[in-house]
């Protein structure tokens, strides 16, 4: 038999070696063969390193009082372990609260978002409508002054309203027909200064030349509802007369009293 | 304690029976720590990891399957632990903790100092070295040589031929044998 055939049977042979059950003869054989071969010596001294002692023989050997320890630590090992899950658990439970709330809040934030950003946008209409307005005012104001700025009548009358314009007139005893323009300039332009009645009686009052030449223009305005300031205006404005053509106060103020409407 | 005996008592504890796993702790425990202290060398160690088996047990006992052997089932989340505890010792390239145990041990030989540190020092070369064969290898090595079960029984409950079994335990006792006496040389 070769040396690898010797380590071939001793390797299988070695549990049988080491439980004991091979015959003295056979035993002596193979303790020969390690005692020559350095790696089957290796081998049996593992193999009976770790079977020895029988896994029997080591049970009986585990000390009592070691037996006796490992139920009271498993168990207060478990009980741990337990509150500590419990512990974890109820802390989830202590934060359950936190994802309706958070959802509530997400949908109030939501929601009023909207109606914030909807009111936001009306106040913007509306401001933009103020400021349209606001602009018109002002623009109308600047205009205004700047009307009255050379015109004495006109001034007092834009900036006092229509008592200090009766009164301007009443001061005078004539205005000239430049004056009257803008004096009709500066007051708004859809305000109604001559009823219907007082439209015909206006005709009928005006000095000839002047009669003669708004005669037929009077006569095409619907004058149903009065005549505004721009109509009154775009007629004066119509009239082929010399614009420093002086006009009497008197009859004016008597329009005028009778019946404008501001 | 007997296999029937054994796993009713593990049925009865997954249906809840607490009073059913004290006595399986009761019934198993020095198998197991006699078992851990072939990994470890130290009883302490061997009583620590039996501990946190039974802890293990009582955690996953649900996944345990009452048609088969709770015997098995246990050794295998036993020596799972056991073999976890000797990685962690091969991973930090440390000796195996509890080495100076055997002594105290009462199995160490008294009237040969000499021969108890031989012995000694080859048990802790040897749990090292545990660490170099392959996974199947130490499987194979650690359930029959360590653990002294049957091969054949090795063999059923890995799921492989017997002979399989005897050429893996073959080549892993070779790679250690030889990875001892490198160590010796």
């Amino acid at each position: 038999m070769t040396k690898n055939n010797d380590c071939e049977v001793f390797q299988d042979r070695l549990d049988a070696l080491s439980g004991g059950k091979l015959p003295d003869k056979a035993v002596e054989q193979l303790r020969d063969h390690a005692r020559g071969c350095v790696e089957c010596a290796m081998l049996l001294e593992m193999h009976e390193h770790l079977a020895s002692p029988p896994l029997a023989d080591l049970e009986d050997a585990v000390p009592d009082e070691l037996v006796a320890s490992v139920w009271p630590r498993v168990e207060a090992a478990i009980a741990t372990r337990a509150s500590a899950r419990l512990r974890g658990s109820r802390g989830w439970h202590g934060w359950g609260w936190l994802v309706p709330a958070l959802a509530a809040a997400t949908l109030v934030l939501f929601v009023g978002s909207g109606l914030l950003f909807r009111e936001l946008v009306r106040l913007r209409q509306r401001e933009e409508v103020l400021v349209q307005r606001v602009a018109e005012q002002e623009r109308w104001l600047a205009e205004l002054e700047l009307r009255t700025a050379s015109d004495p009548v006109a001034r007092t009358a834009g900036l006092a309203g229509r008592a200090a314009w009766e009164r301007a007139l009443a001061r005078r005893t004539s205005v000239s027909v430049a004056e009257l323009a803008a004096m009709l300039r500066s007051l708004p332009a859809t305000a109604t200064i001559l009823g219907a009645a007082q439209a015909e009686e206006a005709a009928g009052s005006l000095p000839s030349w002047l009669a003669t030449a708004w005669r037929g223009p009077l006569a095409e305005l619907d004058s149903e509802d009065g005549i505004q300031a721009r109509e009154l205006l775009r007629l004066l404005e119509r009239l082929d007369v010399d614009p420093e053509r002086r006009v009497s106060t008197a009859r004016l103020l008597a329009l005028a009293r009778g019946a404008v409407r501001l | 304690m007997e296999e029937r005996e054994l796993t009713a008592l593990a049925a009865a504890f997954q249906q809840g029976d607490a009073e059913a796993f004290r006595r399986l702790v009761e019934g198993m425990t020095r198998t197991l720590i006699a078992t851990a202290y072939r990994y470890t060398g130290d009883w302490e160690w061997a009583r620590d990891l039996t501990q946190e088996t039974w802890v293990k047990v009582h955690d996953r006992i649900r996944r345990y399957d009452p048609t088969r052997s709770f015997r098995a089932w246990l050794f295998t989340v036993h020596r799972n632990g056991c073999l976890s505890h000797l990685r962690r010792a091969w991973v930090r390239h440390e000796t195996v903790p509890g080495e100076d145990g055997i002594m105290a041990l009462g199995l160490a030989d008294q009237r040969d100092p000499l021969a108890d540190m031989e012995r000694r020092d080859l048990h802790r070369r040897l749990l090292l070295a545990l660490g170099a064969l392959s996974e199947s290898q130490r499987q194979v090595f650690v359930r029959v040589d360590l653990e002294g079960e049957d091969q054949q029984a090795v063999a059923r409950a890995l799921g492989i031929k017997h002979a399989t079994v005897r050429a893996t335990l073959h080549f892993a006792r070779k790679r250690l044998a030889g990875l001892l006496r490198e160590v010796e040389e």
